[in-house]
């Protein structure tokens, strides 16, 4: 039986692992990567994160992976829209036989806001 | 009969062939690095030795000039598997399956397609992708569907002329349609309307039925993660509903916030995902309908009441595609509904019964109690394009709330379709 002080030292552990999502995306920004366009390796982060999935998993549905499309797709659009990148929300597609690997084509050629 | 057999296994083993080719699911550019093509691989991934050389490889371009050929002159596979990411001391977790082709040019900013060709001893491939001059995926808003089940826009009508008759109406109709309200940063929600119509061997074309919504829907987020297993949950607030049927009558005006919460039943998925599992998957629903009866066949039933509203939805599937088990699917919806006032309802229990001990139509009754509806469906395919569904239903529905005793429908099915998430937050509750 692990001690109530393994117990703090794995919660503490798991809480320096952990990364937000603001934290993830900040040395990805447009200002950080002075980029015309989002670009792929940068839409696979975004689509993976919030897919909650490994880029393995990019030719799987979105249905396969368990994900609601509705809040997949704010996800997608609130992580491009916040590095400074323009896409329309309807760009996205989030139907549930879209696979994880289109909606990374859609959003990589976003262009950098104005 | 024997020669309808020996198509089907004739089929069977043509998929099972078609199965082992490399499967290239996606061809694209990214447009900071237009010297290369990205293509992905979906499972089963090729051999390295099968697409490692330069000279396997070939890119067309189709411009506004016309066809243009490129060359390839090295392939990128660091990202293509865990022992190639290794040797390129890449880190494994940036693997995602895709290599790159380095062109000999760079392609052009514009408009264009981009076609690959992949040839070596043991297979010929071609693959394409298109490249958008303005950034982004600009999907179409709307483009054809297969069939009633795959569109979110829908009409079938037809007029027959009986000669000596009156003639015969039969409509079918629904439409739905979501847009995103957002500027460049900031995210306000999505706004769209659904309407449904139908009308069956009438005499005239009235509709006999028919469903009217203003739907707003919202994520409570601006970056709708995740927390553990669950996603952001969202609005979905019918602003402003109509709902009418002509048999008893009923006319609604319906308003009706319902939060939605979405979760996996999984923590998180860090491996590879078989090709054709299904994740469960499962929506809990909340809300309020505050629901004004302006019209019944019981006057008595009139007026301002509200609804409490609870609801559960789960998915699952395994799709093994193996020889007479191409995948099954288990979907499930459920919804209770708690009046505040005394409401319509129909029940078979108490359908009067005739000299002969046959039932007749179910009165019109009013009640508080509380209104499951309950939709089970399991789907067996032996093939992609035909299987077994059975169905189970239970309850009633708004505005008529119509009762069905536990009913087990058994069905041939030829094609399996789910509705589009858009459509269904719509639809239901």
């Amino acid at each position: 039986m692990p001690d109530s002080t393994t117990k703090r030292k794995k919660k503490s552990s798991r809480a320096s692992k952990h990364v937000d999502h603001a934290q993830l995306l900040a040395p990805m920004s447009a200002d950080a990567q002075d980029l015309p366009f989002l670009g792929h390796a940068r839409a696979v982060v975004i689509v993976c994160t919030c897919a909650k999935t490994s880029p393995l998993n990019l030719s799987r549905t979105i249905e396969e992976l368990g994900v609601d499309g509705l809040p997949f797709q704010q996800c997608v659009f609130g992580s491009v829209t916040s590095l400074k990148y323009v896409i329309d929300m309807d760009d996205i597609p989030d139907a549930p036989n879209t696979k994880l690997i289109d909606v990374v084509d859609a959003i990589q050629n976003a262009p950098k806001r104005p | 009969m024997q020669r309808l057999l020996s198509m089907f296994v004739l089929m069977l083993a043509a998929s099972a062939v078609a199965a082992d080719k490399p499967n290239i699911d996606k061809v694209s550019v990214d447009k900071n690095e237009r010297l290369y093509v990205i293509v992905h691989f979906d499972q089963p991934l090729p051999n390295v030795a099968g697409i490692n050389q330069a000279l396997f490889w070939e890119a067309i371009l189709e411009l506004k000039a016309g066809p243009r050929r490129r060359s390839v002159v090295a392939v990128d596979l660091s990202r293509f598997n865990e022992s190639e990411a290794k040797k390129a001391g890449v880190d494994t977790s940036l693997v995602e399956n895709s290599i790159r082709l380095q062109l000999s040019d760079e392609i052009p900013a514009e408009d264009c397609k981009v076609n690959v060709i992949l040839l070596n001893k043991t297979t010929f491939l071609t693959a394409s992708g298109a490249v958008s001059a303005i950034g982004g995926g600009h999907q179409k808003p709307l483009s054809p569907a297969k069939n009633r089940d795959d569109a979110d826009i829908y009409f079938k009508g037809s007029h027959t002329t009986v000669y000596g008759d009156d003639p015969q109406w039969n409509i079918d109709a629904f439409a739905g349609y979501m847009k995103g309200v957002h500027t460049a940063n900031r995210y306000y929600g999505k706004i769209g309307v659904y309407g449904q119509v139908q009308t069956k061997k009438s005499k005239k074309a009235d509709p006999d039925s028919f469903l009217a919504y203003a739907v707003y829907q919202r994520v409570l987020g601006q970056t709708g993660g995740w927390l553990g297993p669950f996603q952001t949950p969202y609005l979905n607030g019918r602003l402003w509903g109509a709902e009418f049927d002509r048999k008893s009558s009923q006319r609604n005006w319906v308003t009706s916030p319902v939060v939605t919460f979405p979760f996996r039943l999984s923590h998180k998925l860090a491996g590879a995902l078989q090709p054709g599992v299904t994740f469960p998957h499962m929506t809990v629903q909340l809300g309020t309908e505050f629901v004004d009866v302006a019209d019944s066949i019981l006057p008595a039933g009139k007026g301002w009441h509200v609804r409490g509203l609870v609801g559960a939805t789960f998915s699952a599937g395994y799709a093994p595609e193996s020889p007479l088990f191409h995948s099954i699917q288990f979907t499930s919806s459920w919804q209770v509904r708690f009046p505040s006032a005394p409401e319509i309802f129909y029940d078979n229990r108490f359908a009067p019964v005739n000299a002969t001990g046959k039932k007749g139509d179910p009165p019109p009754m009013l009640g508080t109690q509380a209104r499951h509806n309950l939709d089970n469906k399991f789907s067996y395919m032996f093939v992609k394009w035909l299987g077994v569904t059975i169905e189970h239903t239970y309850g009633s529905a708004p505005p008529t709330f119509n009762k069905t005793d536990h009913t087990l429908e058994v069905g041939l099915a030829f094609t399996l379709k789910q509705t589009s998430y858009g459509r269904y937050s719509i639809l239901k509750p």
